[in-house]
């Protein structure tokens, strides 16, 4: 016998058989939901708070997605494009790497094609913003942008 | 022998692919040129209207045009060093909230706190996009911020701002310097004897200065101070 399950003839144990795959396909759903969404970092605004607040600035964030965070050496981060210039958005748990990052994606612009590059902190959330090929020319989108980010808690 | 055709053939081959050489030659130089750095809202080239509104510091692949209106601050840490817009910025085509000033005052520079203390040597009525943080030196009167307190020192270089040349489209705030308000003392922002072409700059400049010069804006020159790197005398490429 298990320990903990009901067994023999009794009703417990007839309804027990007969309901055992659904109970743990229920208890198995939440685990699931958990498994699909990602833990932000503790203590720092999140990508989800980043992006909410440029929705909220009139920014079309429909261009941004969960992107890989080894890349930038981070915890976690969406990126994509917003108002046509390329955006980065990554949460950090270490201090250290959070200064790397950012200054090799500074270092970076010296070498490959970047008309406006920007990067903003606000605690270890970090946000890079690219703009190639003058899509943002009066920087209006970008600062919007920032304004948001900086307004985020 | 060849023929004509495949001569021509020939040629206009070499000419292609010169062509795409030639442009992977340009991006590869575009890509090499360093990045500047900016901290705050600052013209666009040729300094004619446009403006860039990054209230932040960020970077561009192209150095200031004209260096009468900057200069550059240390912004500490890992910022580094980058060019601070010190005009005002209606002049160059800014479009947005605005505070009159009256005659240099002392400048707050948010973005670059280790920048140490800074002034705006411009001469006459002007515009900043921020007010001064409250203070007894800073009074505001009709409309603008005169400042009273203990005056910068002179600065040949710096005062060459007044030189420059606003758009069309400016207009300075409305003042009348003889309503200025008790204590406040006219100040020549550089040193007369060095600023044989400094027309307008002086104290007791007309609030109108600006506008009076307009059409046609920007200049190329390389003009600087405090912590700026000086230069040459300006060449004024602007319409006189």
């Amino acid at each position: 016998m298990t320990r903990g399950l009901p067994a023999g003839p009794g009703p417990l144990a007839r309804w027990w058989r007969r309901s055992a795959p659904l109970v743990v396909v229920i208890a198995l759903v939440p685990v699931m939901v958990m498994g699909c969404r990602r833990s932000h970092v503790a203590g720092t605004p999140s990508t989800d708070m980043v992006l909410d607040a440029f929705r909220d600035s009139g920014l079309d964030v429909a261009g941004v997605a969960n992107a890989e965070a080894d890349p930038w050496g981070a915890d976690l981060c969406s990126s994509g494009k917003i108002s046509g210039v390329d955006v980065v958005i990554c949460e950090f748990t270490s201090d250290a790497q959070l200064g790397k990052t950012r200054a090799d994606a500074v270092r970076d612009w010296d070498s490959v094609n970047v008309d406006t590059g920007l990067v903003a902190q606000n605690q270890r959330t970090l946000l890079i913003v690219v703009d190639r090929g003058r899509q943002d020319p009066h920087g209006r989108a970008i600062s919007k942008m920032v304004t948001a980010f900086k307004r985020v808690q | 022998m060849r023929s004509p055709l495949s001569t021509l053939r020939l040629v206009v081959a070499i000419a292609v692919c010169a062509f795409a050489g030639f442009g992977v030659a340009v991006q590869e130089a575009r890509a090499n040129a360093p990045m500047v750095k900016y901290f705050g809202m600052h013209p666009l080239s040729p300094h004619q209207g446009e403006f860039c509104y990054i209230d932040a510091i960020h970077s561009h692949r192209f150095v200031p045009v004209d260096m009468r209106v900057y200069v550059t601050v240390n912004g500490g840490g890992t910022e580094g060093s980058g060019q601070l817009y010190v005009g005002d910025p209606a002049w160059l085509g800014y479009e947005g909230p605005k505070v009159g000033y009256y005659g240099p005052h002392p400048l707050e520079v948010p973005l670059a706190p280790e920048a140490g203390r800074l002034f705006c040597y411009i001469s006459g009525a002007h515009y900043h996009v921020t007010a001064p943080s409250p203070s007894t030196s800073m009074v505001l009167k009709d409309g603008v911020y005169w400042y009273l307190g203990p005056l910068p020192p002179a600065d040949v270089q710096r005062s060459w701002i007044n030189e420059v040349h606003a758009i069309k489209a400016y207009v300075p705030p409305k003042v009348d310097p003889s309503a200025a308000p008790p204590g406040y003392r006219p100040f020549n922002p550089g040193s007369l004897a060095a600023t044989p072409s400094a027309a307008p700059g002086g104290a007791g400049v007309t609030p109108s200065s600006h506008a009076k010069a307009a059409g046609g804006a920007g200049a190329s020159g390389t003009a600087a101070s405090g912590k700026v790197k000086a230069a040459g005398k300006p060449a004024v490429g602007g319409t006189p």
